[in-house]
């Protein structure tokens, strides 16, 4: 049935007035209707699935005859679940705007899709990885900025990767990727031993760091010997010995504290240790 | 060197067409470049938005005026020493390809751009030189371009070294990566003006400046030029540690003792860096992948203990092969201590380098 302006209360039996007020809300009220175009229904599908499971031999519609870019902004307003579409269905809406001629870079059909980013520019790059890596992305081990990364790691050394980000941090596991992906771009290391590098570090407890070593080795060498030297110095004192962010600046910082004369003179006697031999962190600046 | 025989190719392999800001089209050095490049097909517009979009790249040349402040200082880069350089523009962009430009992502999607009005910038520079009388004033075009690539084409440079060359605080530096001064030569009156050259070693050149000129052209021009008198800059920046940097480096470095003591007024060094929103914009060269950390001005840079080594090598060869002033280029005073054992300020022959110039704003950062 075809109706243009509808007042549903009006129109609608109780019965199915409740029905469509269970099935969805635009605005707090269930107006418009489902929305057809010719024969193509826009939007509703499951609406009218599950009228006719319910019984209900005619629901109301609205006619629309809107060209298709408009035709799919109602569709996402009716929608209404911005940030939560899956890869897929956001394949299948990039899908419909190319075939359709959709003006890609129409800001309102991406803020109906998502908050942050584009939403077209995300699935163009979602649709051109390789399907275990769409996987990753679907059940979010990886995002798809880190799986755009992940396209320049040769195919063997991405798998043997995956099981290596499983076990550590989501914030990590970009870095992880990164630090491969850069070790492979730098030629610090061969495909081959990128790939003994990886087997390596899936022995090690922590293999964020194993990595994270290989790509910095000068930086990391740097903190292992601040950190040597701090634990050879003053572990067990209450002496906090820090170093400038990156090793960039010219000062090292101190802290403790004490409460007793016996304890300030212990402290005393370590940071005067320190002063004989702090060519040894001074050289790290 | 006539104009036809050696540079009417080269712009014609760079340039499709021309665009000009009917404001400028009088201007003398406008008329030079349509004159020279008569088979370009040449648009005469009301504004910049009148060039359409597809001729909006580095193809396209397009002359035109400054809006607002003509000449700045350079904008330097916070928490770290500046050396109190005036910058003009004149020519922005260029088409030399070199994969460490933070600036060619723009510029490939904008035309090389010339400023045809430089009385405006000469009269303003003059003003400067009165201003500070009792210091100098070091003041260059190459800051968003090459100061010499377009140079032939517009003679702009000449109008330059001419209407300063009667201020002896004045050093007007043309920094460039060609070998293009063979039609500032025959000038009379120089001034202290100064031709500069970019350098890096061969392989860099060839590998990362890849339609720059190669570095013996550079030497070459810069024997012609001071042998025609002008003085002399060279810039080590960006210097690219990479494998041998320190063998390749200080080969170039040996080399600048062909030139004669005191012509070779500044050498400037400085390590690659970059800001962090622009390296996915670069061009993915291997060497962005060494180890890089960000510093108190938010750009990155190798190591402190990298740079505070390369600087303090180039340095001491520098020095000893040279005798010219030598510094670091937006260090911050840390590495100058690390690297040299002073700063600027305490370091004598970088004095008058580095003292303030009165008077000059800050040109935007680019």
């Amino acid at each position: 049935m075809e109706i243009d302006e509808i007042e549903p209360k009006k129109f609608l039996r109780n019965n199915e007035y409740d029905f469509f007020l269970s099935e969805y809300f635009v605005d707090g009220d269930i107006y418009p209707l489902p929305v057809l175009s010719g024969e193509n229904i826009v939007w509703g599908h499951s609406v009218l699935r599950n009228a006719a499971e319910k019984g209900f031999e005619t629901v109301y519609c609205r006619r629309i005859n809107g060209v298709p870019e408009s035709n799919l902004i109602t569709a996402l307003e009716l929608e209404n679940r911005k940030d939560s579409y899956s890869w897929a269905e956001k394949e299948n809406l990039l899908n419909f705007i190319n075939k359709n001629s959709v003006d890609k870079n129409k800001l309102e059909i991406n803020r109906l899709v998502q908050s942050e980013g584009s939403f077209i520019s995300h699935t163009e790059n979602y649709v051109l990885l390789p399907e275990e890596m769409k996987i990753l992305v679907n059940n979010n081990t990886i995002d798809i900025k880190t799986a755009k990364k992940a396209l320049g790691i040769p195919c063997g050394i991405f798998k043997k990767c995956v099981p290596l980000i499983k076990k550590i941090t989501y914030s990590r596991r970009r870095l992880f990727i990164d630090y491969v992906s850069e070790i492979l771009k730098k030629g610090f290391l061969s495909r081959d031993d990128v790939s003994v590098m990886i087997d390596n570090a899936s022995l090690q407890d922590d293999p964020f760091d194993y990595v994270s070593l290989q790509r910095y080795p000068h930086l990391r060498n740097m903190e292992n010997s601040f950190h040597e030297y701090t634990e050879r110095n003053l572990k067990g004192s209450g002496i906090m010995l820090k170093a400038p962010p990156w090793f960039e600046g010219n000062s090292f910082s101190v802290s403790f504290s004490f409460s007793s004369d016996k304890q300030l003179g212990r402290i005393i006697e370590k940071l005067d240790n320190i002063r004989k031999t702090s060519d040894e962190i001074f050289r790290l600046l | 060197m006539k104009f036809s025989d050696y540079y009417r190719d080269y712009y014609y392999s760079i340039f499709s067409r021309i665009y000009i800001l009917r404001d400028v089209i009088n201007e003398r050095s406008s008329q030079r470049a349509i004159g020279r490049l008569d088979k370009l097909p040449v648009s005469v517009i009301n504004n910049k938005g009148e060039i359409p979009e597809e001729h909006l790249n580095s193809r396209t040349l397009f002359i035109t005026k400054r809006k607002g402040e003509t000449v700045g200082r350079c904008p330097g880069t916070n928490r770290h020493i500046c050396c109190n350089y005036i910058t003009v523009d004149l020519y922005e962009g260029c088409t030399l390809g070199c994969s460490y430009c933070i600036m060619k992502s723009y510029l490939n999607f904008a035309p090389v751009t010339v400023y045809a009005d430089s009385e405006t910038a000469i009269t303003r520079i003059r003003e400067i030189a009165e201003q500070n009388r009792d210091r100098v004033v070091r003041v260059g075009t190459g800051e968003v371009g090459d100061s010499l690539q377009f140079d032939p084409l517009f003679e702009m440079s000449r109008d330059f070294i001419s209407g300063l060359s009667g201020y002896d605080n004045v050093y007007f530096e043309m920094k460039t990566k060609t070998d293009f001064v063979g039609h500032l030569l025959n000038m009379d009156n120089k001034g202290n003006a100064v031709t500069s050259f970019s350098l890096n070693p061969s392989d860099t050149v060839e590998s990362e400046e890849t339609d720059s000129f190669p570095l013996d052209k550079r030497l070459e021009a810069a024997e012609k030029a001071v042998s025609a008198g002008f003085n002399l800059a060279f810039h080590f920046d960006p210097i690219i540690c990479e494998n041998s940097w320190e063998e390749r480096y200080l080969a170039v470095a040996d080399r600048l003792s062909v030139f004669p003591e005191g012509k070779i007024k500044w050498i400037s060094l400085g390590t690659f860096r970059y800001p962090p929103s622009l390296k996915e914009m670069m061009e993915d060269r291997p060497y962005l992948y060494n180890e890089f950390v960000p510093c108190l001005d938010g750009k990155y840079r190798y190591l402190q203990t990298e740079r505070k080594n390369v600087y303090r090598k180039m340095y001491e060869r520098l020095k000893e092969r040279t005798g010219a002033p030598v510094y670091l280029c937006m260090e911050s005073s840390t590495v100058w201590k690390k690297s040299i054992g002073m700063v600027p300020g305490e370091i004598e022959d970088l004095k008058w380098i580095f003292r303030k110039t009165r008077g000059v704003g800050k040109h935007s950062k680019k």
